[in-house]
């Protein structure tokens, strides 16, 4: 399913319940002409019967007139017959009866007349010629009559058999329709159902929906505004069940009395455009308070008359408590911050007044030293002398550990000041300075292709210095003594590499590498304070990069630090 | 003390000031250096005031080695002072520094010093600097008198 709620079960389109409606009519129509059309059939076979009832009646006369006239063609009873009046009356009678019967037949009616007019020649004169011409019209009229009864028979048949058929028919489409009435319903019902189903389904899931929402949901009633609905959620918030809030209490009965002043103080429309942004303080049952925010909303009727309100309530509590907390935290940070930071500023400028006012005695002690070995060398004698020696370089060496210190606090206090460096251009430029300063290197420095990096110049250069530096001077005693300044890219960022094949350093150290005034070299291998690689660890954290490196005794050694690339 | 002072040193702390000497005396500078201690005496000195009072009318020093940090007076005063007054603001300065920032800050004032040494521990550098100031100065600075 794509959406939360079930989908809604298809509708009968209107189409198709016109097309019931037709081929219900249809039915209906198509049984009530069957019904017709076999109550036709039957009445038409009854009267089919009925004229076959007096047919018979009339074949039974002509029968009866028949047994009267037979002996009058015998030439021998013939003139008895016809000499005898009764005999003929009694054929007259008949043959009056069979006029009655026959007069819907013309034909009849006519071998009649002709009978008719036979029996009264008979009257006055009994001819052979007319007594046949009585038993033959008779002959012909039972003829007649009985090719009547077989046509009206058959007829009355046929019609009782197309009866049979029509009810037959009408019977089935009566059955048929019946079946199709009793399935539709089924089928009716049973969508009815699904569809109720359905509903009652999508009503529990917005139910569910209303009841667990994260934010208080209530309608209100106009116009006394007590509860007519809430949520599950809002009787949470304020610790009652539903029961003790419907139709008798308002939402206004739960503010805190500062808070129904607040919204006291505000008109309607004030109320409607503040969406929102109003915060009431609502009176638990335990007690305790909770902020929440309010936006109502009108609900109205089919006339658009305002039957109650509908509102929607959000704990700010949370919200609040966590923007206190964080306010709270914010204001220990900024203390915090601020101590720190003059805790740093007081051991920088300690540090830094310090190795300023040790740098005063130190210049007079040297320089006193030499004095004395210039001036009174003779008087000292090479013990002397070497005493001396030893005064002074120690003197020299506290000097120089004082300056490194001095640089090295300077650089803790310095601001990272960050531009697009020319990093190439900036090795070359610590390459020729050194040699500069030198007069010649005693490695060869080859410095390849290296990626802009975002960082402050000055420090960055104070880096280059040192590790260049560092690595040719610990290739001093190599004879191709090669010093390596490149680049790769790892990840995404730029890492760097000085790599020399001088001495090297014993890995064992490693810990030691980058501390403050830590050697791993004896002063008299190779000179130095051991603060050069300490004063790059600091540059390259506070651009929030790496430094680290490998060596290898004998081998030489390498050293990696990344920077933020250009642009970043 | 010769009336003729070639250069005046201005430098409270005595070892300094004594190596300071030691070191142009050594590059072959002249002789005639004077030493004051701190600003006021300077400044009485360089505008014939107080106990050298007795020097009006006399030239001025053709170099002044001025030290920072001065009780009484301070550098930087002094130097103000000097660059203030006709007669004083075209003699050379030399400013003696002790560190970078000591030498970044006189830089700020932009009061026109000629040049900055800074002090530095290690002897030879020290000579090598002061040295190459006084014998500059002596050899091809031609003040106008």
């Amino acid at each position: 399913m794509s959406s939360a709620l079930p989908d809604r079960p298809p509708t009968p389109s209107a189409s198709r319940i016109d097309a019931t409606l037709l081929a219900t009519v249809l039915a209906g129509v198509l049984l009530l002409g069957v019904a017709v059309s076999s109550l036709v059939q039957l009445r038409q076979s009854s009267d089919e019967r009925a004229w076959v009832a007096h047919t018979r009646a009339v074949i039974d006369e002509l029968t009866e007139a028949k047994s009267l006239a037979k002996a009058l063609e015998s030439p021998a009873l013939g003139p008895v017959i016809a000499a005898d009046p009764p005999k003929l009356s009694a054929l007259e009678s008949s043959a009056g009866a069979l006029r009655k019967l026959t007069a819907d037949n013309p034909d009849q009616q006519r071998r009649l007349d002709r009978l008719g007019s036979a029996l009264e020649r008979l009257h006055t004169a009994a001819t052979l010629a007319d007594a046949t011409l009585v038993a033959s019209t008779l002959d012909e009229m039972q003829t007649h009559e009985r090719a009547l009864l077989a046509g009206r028979g058959a007829r009355a048949k046929a019609a009782n058999e197309r009866a049979e058929i029509l009810v037959l028919v009408g019977n089935a489409l009566a059955f048929a329709l019946v079946g199709y009435s009793v399935w539709q319903s089924r089928r009716e019902i049973r969508a009815r159902k699904a569809a109720q189903d359905l509903a009652d389904e999508q009503r529990r899931a917005a139910e569910d929906l209303y009841n667990q929402a994260p934010c208080g949901y209530h309608v209100s009633r106009s116009p006394d505004l007590v509860y007519d609905r809430v949520n599950d959620t809002e009787l949470a918030w304020l610790g009652r069940s539903r029961e003790e809030l419907i139709g008798k209490k308002r939402f206004f009965d739960f503010l805190t009395p500062e808070s129904k002043a607040k919204i006291d103080a505000l008109s309607m429309a004030d109320r409607l455009a503040a969406k929102g942004s109003i915060e009431l303080d609502l009176v638990r049952h335990d007690g305790s308070t909770l902020t929440v925010t309010v936006a109502s909303s009108p609900a109205r009727d089919a006339a658009g008359e305002v039957t109650g309100w509908r509102t929607t309530l959000f704990d700010i509590d949370e919200r609040k408590k966590s923007a206190r907390e964080t306010e709270a935290l914010r204001k220990e940070l900024e203390i915090r911050a601020a101590s720190l930071e003059e805790v740093n500023k007081d051991l920088e400028s300690f540090s830094y007044s310090i190795s300023h006012d040790l740098r005063a005695p130190l210049r007079a002690i040297g320089g006193f030293a030499r004095i004395l070995e210039e001036d009174h060398g003779e008087a000292l004698g090479p013990e002397g002398l070497r005493v001396l020696g030893v005064v002074r370089s120690n003197t020299s060496r506290m000097s120089q550990l004082v300056d490194d210190l001095l640089a090295f606090s300077r650089l803790g206090r310095k601001s990272v000041a960050r531009v697009d460096v020319d990093m190439k251009r900036l090795a070359e430029d610590v390459v020729e300075e050194l040699r500069n300063q030198a007069g010649a290197l005693s490695a060869e420095v080859i410095v390849g292709d290296l990626p802009r990096a975002h960082a402050d110049a000055r420090l960055v250069r104070q880096v280059l210095v040192n590790l260049v530096s560092n690595a040719v001077k610990y290739s001093s005693g190599k004879e191709s003594a090669r010093v390596e300044v490149t680049a790769t890219e790892e990840g995404g960022a730029a890492v760097y590499h000085v790599k020399d094949n001088g001495a090297g350093f014993d890995m064992q150290g490693y810990e030691k590498l980058f501390g403050v005034f830590q050697r791993l070299h004896r002063h008299e291998e190779f000179p130095g304070t051991g603060v050069g690689l300490a004063i790059a660890h600091r540059v390259v954290s506070k651009h929030g990069g790496k430094i680290w490196g490998e060596g290898a005794v004998g081998v030489g050694a390498e050293f990696h630090f990344t920077l933020p690339k250009e642009g970043a | 003390m010769s009336d003729r002072v070639e250069i005046l040193l201005v430098e409270d702390n005595p070892a300094d000031a004594e190596l300071t000497q030691r070191a142009l005396r050594r590059n072959r500078v002249r002789n005639d250096i004077h030493w004051v201690q701190d600003g006021a005496e300077a400044l009485d000195f360089l505008f014939s005031e107080g106990a050298y009072a007795s020097r009006a009318g006399m030239a001025s020093p053709r170099l002044v080695l001025l030290d920072l940090k001065l009780p009484k007076v301070d550098g930087m005063d002094v130097l103000r002072r000097m660059k203030a007054d006709a007669k004083t603001k075209g003699i050379p300065v030399v400013m003696m520094t002790s560190s970078q920032e000591e030498r970044d800050l006189v830089a700020s004032y932009e009061l026109g010093v000629n040049s900055y040494v800074v002090k530095p521990m290690e002897f030879e550098e020290f000579t090598k600097v002061v040295g190459q100031v006084g014998l500059y100065w002596d050899l091809v600075n031609k003040t106008p008198t």
